[in-house]
């Protein structure tokens, strides 16, 4: 007897402190998940809790309860990311890593391959599919009561995005998440590109400093990545560059599509909204203003964001998307972008050169050729996407800033080198176009320092001309302008992804394609040397 | 995105409760006697538990005898984070799941001869198993952990005169252990974990340990028992889960030695047994001075393509004198209650706590009672409460397994931990 009961103690104390508690059911688990990320959002803590109660909810909840822990898990991500990125960032800035861990990355081409895997899981699998979810119904909203991101420096202010959050918000992250996954797919398509970009930023490496002779330029180019280990140079390396699988870019292509249309419908969410936008994170009246002042106190970004309405960035998505998915439909910036840079003018001080898109060659974009014609090997002299470079892998250049480009060092113009007439680069400071006792125009200091100016006037600047290396007897047309260095794009317009641009002769648009040419390599010199200036005048 | 930051610092991978066993109620003190007089069984013990306590105590016996024990070991801990800096204030972990462990252990004697005496032991935990949540910011110091163990003991006894004998016995073990350890991508941000599971098993190097016992008198009994410290090693592998980077425990994966140090000890009894009274005090010292480090020595280095050094943690711990004391009193000849009283101190230092890792000073508390069903055949049953000191940590040590970035101190806190065990033995001689 006396047995008996112990064993029945025994048996009831093993059998209740083994017992399990019964499951909160899913409708509870949902509105606790959703008071911590509303209340306490900013807080990794808080999301982490209501992290695996939303989980929970996708494995057992109903359709709609489903769809709201889609998007909290969504979010929670994206606030994850947000917090964490700038952390490991401002934590791993030098090599302390390799004294303190004992551990080391692995090889460029294995990294490169974690990172694309990562870029799929944090952001396609831990965004983008939970807001796809969230984006297929348009009633959604969800109200953060108390969203406050700390800031990841002291001298950072906090981020504030308490509010109403809808699909106008969620698209718009589905999409950019969405471009952003097809933008490392793309490049991770192309081999070696992630590889090499990672093995030069992972360096840690000094570089040595850009010369102040711009002939120089490409020299240093070629013993500035020698210094970043990047040896042998990685366009002398057969397999770099090579496009791996062609049939991957369509699913590259559908992606960028789609989230260009999620981008569009976001601003159509946000043209259709007319309640009460008090409570809304993004209100309409002020909703590039609000998203650009949420994340920067920059006053130039703030000057641009209060001059672009949604209207412009609806047009502009929407203009992206069909340029994608479309063959032969060209992206030219909305006008209200170009008005946008008109206004910018006043930021240049003295600069008086080009500004209109048609000035500084800025191209069209045709981004369906990316996709149905694409460059198979981006090193390929002739049909890739570098400039012409020497069997050392030294990029040929010119300057147009000295009375010729001294190849050889031996003060003549050789052939093979060229003058522009004894004029160096500076303007005629009197306009009489003879040498005069300022020593200009025609008196080259040895030293490029010239005024970047335009070469409009055969007296005072000449046009000139460039014999191409690209093939025998071709030459660059005269592009108007002093170009620092002159680099030879032998695929000058990327397979047909750069599109001229002229004037439009309608009234319903600024610029239109010019269909009279292609662009070309003195388009993209001209270009170049254009932002070059622009710089020099900031 | 510059290095693989802290992967090195894995902790605990033998996850042996190295440090709750200095508490004197997981492992040698087994028994529904000894434990009900809270361990104080070095001088005076009368069961067969003795071969963990004192073997030179087997003497006592001159029949054959079996026995055998079941122990329920009921554990609780929790922590309660401090808030982090970026992360917030993190809610409090405590452990669920099969926290309740079933200890069965064996035993037997032998009389080989007037003076000498074999025995063995078996001891046998299954299944202790401690799950904690995901979301905690313990899931850096332990989301799951097992231990398996198959602990042997083979002693004899020498009754070198009437009233003193020696023993020798060698203790060795087969130790299988599992353990998930959560491993932050980003480390406090929880859309980023992954876990790193370190699993493995092996048999130990047998450790010798000599006993003493002197009968002063018929009333009064010195014991004494001492043993070199030894080292623990596990042959298993590591694997690490973060589909977030791709790595698949099913490739990301490498085998490993992981060693730790058991401290020597030694323990000493004074015993008294006037009539139906009986009492013992005891003093044990284990030298956890000698435990500096746990090693894991990776074999190719290389887990999921990052390589891996091989990984050293070091350890803070401190020497520890336990005091024992315990008595009974038998009654109506076939009955005997008993109870007892330990105080133990704290081994590691408070930075070097965690929650998988902890200890303090230690109140334990036990009762018991036992009954001869015949001359041959007994019953005891015991219950041993153990309530450790809570410990608020504010400069811990412990840093969260980092694949990128620098983690940020995620184990200050307060901690606090419990124990009952219940116990039942039967023993019956031939």
């Amino acid at each position: 007897m006396k047995t008996r009961i112990l064993s029945t103690l025994l048996l009831a104390f093993v059998f209740t402190a083994g017992c399990s508690v019964e499951e909160p059911p899913t409708a509870e688990k949902l509105a606790e998940a959703e008071r911590y990320l509303s209340e306490h959002g900013g807080e990794a803590a808080y999301r982490a809790l209501a992290f695996d109660l939303y989980k929970d909810v996708v494995e057992a909840g109903t359709e709609d309860e489903q769809v709201r822990a889609h998007f909290g898990l969504g979010m929670i991500q994206f606030l994850d990311l947000v917090q964490a990125i700038p952390s490991l960032v401002a934590s791993s800035g030098g090599a302390e890593g390799e004294e303190a861990g004992g551990a080391s990355l692995p090889p460029p081409e294995q990294l490169a391959k974690t990172i694309h895997v990562f870029v799929h899981q944090a952001l396609e699998k831990g965004i983008v599919d939970h807001f796809a979810h969230v984006i297929a119904q348009p009633d959604f909203t969800f109200t953060f009561e108390n969203l406050v991101l700390p800031a990841t420096e002291p001298t950072q202010p906090t981020v504030v995005l308490s509010g109403e959050w809808d699909i106008t918000e969620i698209a718009g992250l589905y999409g950019v998440f969405q471009i952003a996954v097809g933008a490392v797919d793309l490049v991770y398509a192309y081999d070696g590109v992630l590889a090499t970009v990672l093995d030069a930023a992972l360096s840690g490496k000094p570089v040595p400093a850009m010369p102040s002779n711009p002939a120089e330029i490409p020299a240093w180019i070629s013993e500035a990545a020698i210094a970043l280990g990047l040896k042998p140079l990685p366009w002398l390396r057969p397999e770099f560059g090579k496009l791996a699988d062609p049939a991957e870019l369509v699913a590259i292509r559908a992606r960028f599509v789609d989230g260009f249309g999620a981008l569009t419908l976001s601003m159509e969410y946000l043209d259709a909204e007319h309640d009460d936008q008090g409570d809304d994170v993004f209100p309409k009246s002020s909703f590039v203003s609000t998203l650009v002042a949420k994340f920067t106190q920059d006053f130039i970004a703030s000057t641009a964001a209060n001059l672009l309405g949604y209207g412009v960035l609806h047009e502009t998505f929407s203009d992206l998307k069909a340029s994608v998915e479309h063959d032969g439909s060209v992206y030219i910036p909305a006008d209200g972008i170009w008005n946008l840079l008109g206004q910018a003018k006043s930021f240049l001080g003295e600069y008086d050169g080009p500004l209109d898109p048609v000035g500084m060659r800025i191209p069209g974009l045709n981004l369906s050729r990316l996709f149905s014609h694409p460059i198979t090997d981006l090193k390929d002299p002739k049909a890739g996407l570098l400039p012409w470079f020497d069997a050392e892998g030294t990029f040929f250049s010119e300057s147009e800033q000295e009375p010729w480009t001294d190849k050889n060092g031996n003060g003549d113009a050789d052939a093979g080198e060229f003058t522009d007439g004894g004029i160096d680069g500076f303007l005629d400071a009197d306009f009489d176009g003879v040498a005069d006792a300022a020593g200009r125009p025609g008196d080259g200091d040895t030293v490029f320092n010239d005024y970047l100016g335009l070469r409009t006037d055969a007296t005072r600047l000449g046009p000139i001309g460039h014999e191409s290396p690209c093939a025998d007897g071709a030459v660059d047309r005269p592009n108007g302008i002093v170009d620092p260095v002159y680099l030879f794009f032998c695929n000058g317009n990327f397979n047909g992804l750069l599109v001229p641009v002229t004037d439009s002769t309608s009234s319903m648009e600024l610029y239109e394609v010019d269909g009279s040419r292609d662009y070309g390599n003195p388009d993209i010199m001209r270009l170049l040397s254009t932002i070059v200036w622009l710089v020099e005048n900031l | 995105m510059k290095h693989l930051h802290k992967l090195l610092v894995l902790p605990l991978v033998l996850g042996l409760p190295l440090t709750a066993s200095a508490s004197s109620i997981i492992f040698p003190s087994t028994g529904g006697k000894a434990s009900s007089m809270a361990g104080a069984w070095v001088a005076q013990g009368d069961d067969l538990s003795v071969m963990d306590h004192n073997p030179a105590e087997m003497v006592r016996f001159d029949r054959y005898g079996v026995e055998g024990h079941y122990t329920a070991y009921n554990y609780s801990a929790s922590f309660d984070p401090d808030p982090i800096v970026g992360i917030g204030d993190p809610p409090a972990a405590t452990n669920t799941g099969d926290f309740v462990n079933h200890i069965p252990n064996f035993y037997g004697l032998f009389p080989v001869s007037e003076r000498w005496r074999i025995g063995a032991g078996l001891f046998t935990p299954v299944g202790p198993r401690h799950t904690y949540g995901d979301s905690g910011a313990q899931r850096y110091m332990v989301q799951q952990a097992q231990v398996q163990l198959a602990w042997i003991t083979v002693s004899a006894a020498y009754k070198i005169l009437d009233n003193l004998a020696a023993s020798l016995s060698l203790d060795t073990a087969y130790v299988s252990a599992y353990q998930k350890i959560g491993l932050g991508l980003f480390p406090g941000f929880r859309s980023f974990d992954g876990s790193i599971i370190v699993e493995g098993g092996g048999i130990q190097i047998p450790r010798p340990k000599v006993g003493l016992l002197w009968d002063i008198s018929p009333e009064w009994h010195l014991g004494f028992v001492g043993a070199p410290g030894m080292d623990l090693n596990i042959r298993g592998t590591i694997s690490a889960d973060v589909p977030q980077v791709g790595f698949d425990p099913e490739t990301a994966t490498d085998e490993v030695v992981a060693s730790q140090r058991y401290p020597s000890e030694a323990r000493l009894g004074l015993g008294w047994t006037p009539g139906n009274f009986r009492a013992e005090a005891g003093l044990r010292y284990y030298r956890w001075s000698e435990y500096k480090e746990q090693t894991i020595n990776l074999t190719n280095n290389n887990i999921g393509g990052f390589e891996i050094a091989d990984l050293s943690v070091k350890k803070d711990y401190r020497d520890t004198v336990a005091f024992q004391i315990g008595g009974g009193y038998r009654f109506l000849r076939d009955h005997e209650v008993r109870a007892g009283y330990a105080y133990d101190g704290q081994a590691p230092s408070n930075s070097s706590l965690t929650i998988n890792d902890f200890d303090a000073p230690k109140h334990i508390l036990a009762l018991g009672y036992g009954y001869d069903i015949s001359p041959k055949w007994q019953v005891n049953v015991a219950f041993n409460h153990s309530q450790m000191e809570e410990r608020r940590v504010t400069d811990s040590a412990h840093e969260a397994i980092a694949v990128l970035g620098t983690p940020p101190a995620m184990g200050n806190g307060l901690y606090k931990w419990g124990v009952q065990t219940f116990s039942i033995q039967t023993g019956y001689w031939f």
